[in-house]
């Protein structure tokens, strides 16, 4: 089995800088300002409808705040979002006529990660249903499909939008492992949730959001 | 990459229970009821035939365009693809060669079979294949261009036969005139020669307007 979770040795790091964003003409956020770096876990906290979904959307570049702005360094470089950041939206995008398999097996090519895919479907514990297609699949099940899309990119810096909605205890001890895996060789994770997380180590950072 | 996009697309349009066949299906439709509506006898079909083919080559290529991005988009693919460095342009070039593999490759396929039904000549089946497999390229990607612009709007199809209309006039026509123009013994006529021009530049041009489509619909 090959590693899953080689140690990185860049060092990342993420200015979040006095971000405000706004979605038409109602602000959600005024001033929003943190340092994320290696070892970080970030859990986003707040209630419905504040805007934790733009902020990880702003991280992962998909939506330009309107004041502000978010900085991306590896080892002191300037980097665009796309280079190391993994996005695993709130909603499943896998496709429904494809298996497991050849959806993973579709991403972990883009990324050139293909002889990964047996062990990164070992390691979300789908590897007895690999050939079923993912029409047919739970909740829980296409969450646990996205989690595998995001560790076969390998990036540095994992981005999550509610990773424990729709799993079950065994799933969310398998999340836990996961991001403790991922934190403890110097990756990022940046989670918005309402679960009560178990910290991690002494870096769990929280950012809790209140409305402008 | 392009080639395991295009292999994925392929895939899940076979898997999607048929409809992929909806414009073939609506191509057999479309000249089915034209031969009925002019009455179906030979001497007014057979002048007819090779405009009664090419509009409802254009009409079901019409009906395909929304498939392109719309589902992509909507789905959280196109954004994913961003995400992993995939340039839009290869994304848009892989999208127009599955485009035209699962839509247009099967309605020139049964043009013959349309063309003996209408009773067309041999030698006007031959023109008539020649001028639509030249103008494939702007079909499809005048096709991926309008798809891109309306990815993000709610019930564009419409406005997709608005944007493709004015495009795929030029090529209608030339497309028509080289029906009258082209002989046995010459078959690169001048018209022909501008529809492979108006092929090529849809390609140059369409392809990188698309791609700034699909970015500005991603922001």
């Amino acid at each position: 089995m090959k590693n899953l979770f080689p140690f990185i040795k860049k060092e990342i790091k993420i200015e979040i800088n006095n971000l405000s964003i706004s979605r038409g003409n109602q602000v959600l956020f005024n001033n929003l300002t943190s340092l994320i770096t290696n070892h970080d876990l970030v859990i986003v906290r707040g209630d419905n409808g504040i805007g934790k979904t733009s902020l990880l959307e702003a991280i992962s570049g998909f939506l330009t705040p309107s004041i502000g702005g978010i900085k991306i360094y590896s080892s002191g470089n300037k980097k665009y979002s796309n280079e190391i950041i993994a996005y695993q939206p709130s909603s499943s995008y896998c496709k429904p006529p494809l298996t497991i398999k050849e959806d993973l097996s579709f991403w972990a090519n883009i990324y050139s990660n293909d002889k990964l895919v047996d062990d990164v479907i070992r390691s979300v514990e789908l590897q007895n249903i690999s050939n079923l297609q993912t029409q047919s699949l739970s909740t829980g099940q296409k969450k646990r499909l996205e989690i595998a899309k995001v560790i076969i990119s390998q990036k540095p810096v994992w981005i999550f939008d509610e990773p424990y909605a729709g799993m079950d205890n065994n799933g969310v001890n398998l999340i836990d492992t996961i991001l403790k895996s991922h934190v403890n060789r110097g990756g990022i994770a940046i989670l918005a949730s309402h679960k009560q997380i178990e910290k991690v180590k002494l870096h769990t950072q929280i950012i809790t959001m209140k409305a402008a | 990459m392009i080639y395991n996009a295009v292999k994925r697309d392929l895939i899940i349009a076979s898997r999607s229970g048929g409809s992929a066949f909806h414009g073939l299906i609506f191509f057999g439709l479309f000249i089915s009821l034209v031969s009925i509506s002019l009455g179906g006898t030979n001497d007014v079909l057979n002048p007819l035939s090779p405009a009664i083919i090419w509009l409802a080559i254009i009409f079901s290529t019409m009906l395909s365009y929304p498939n392109i991005f719309q589902e992509d988009f909507k789905d959280g693919n196109l954004l994913q693809l961003k995400l992993s460095g995939m340039s839009s342009l290869d994304i848009c070039i892989a999208k127009s060669v599955s485009f035209s593999i699962q839509s247009i490759f099967p309605l020139l396929l049964s043009v013959p079979i349309a063309a003996i039904l209408l009773n067309m000549a041999f030698i006007d089946i031959k023109k008539i294949l020649i001028t639509l497999i030249i103008a494939t390229p702007g079909l499809t990607v005048y096709g991926v261009l309008s798809s891109a612009i309306v990815a993000k709007i709610r019930g564009g199809t419409f406005f997709i036969v608005l944007i493709t209309s004015p495009f795929l006039i030029p090529l209608l026509i030339f497309g028509l005139e080289n029906m009258n123009s082209a002989t046995e013994i010459k078959i690169f006529t001048t018209e022909l020669r501008v529809l492979i021009g108006l092929s090529l530049i849809s390609t140059a041009i369409g392809l990188p307007a698309s791609a700034a489509a699909l970015n500005t619909n991603m922001e």
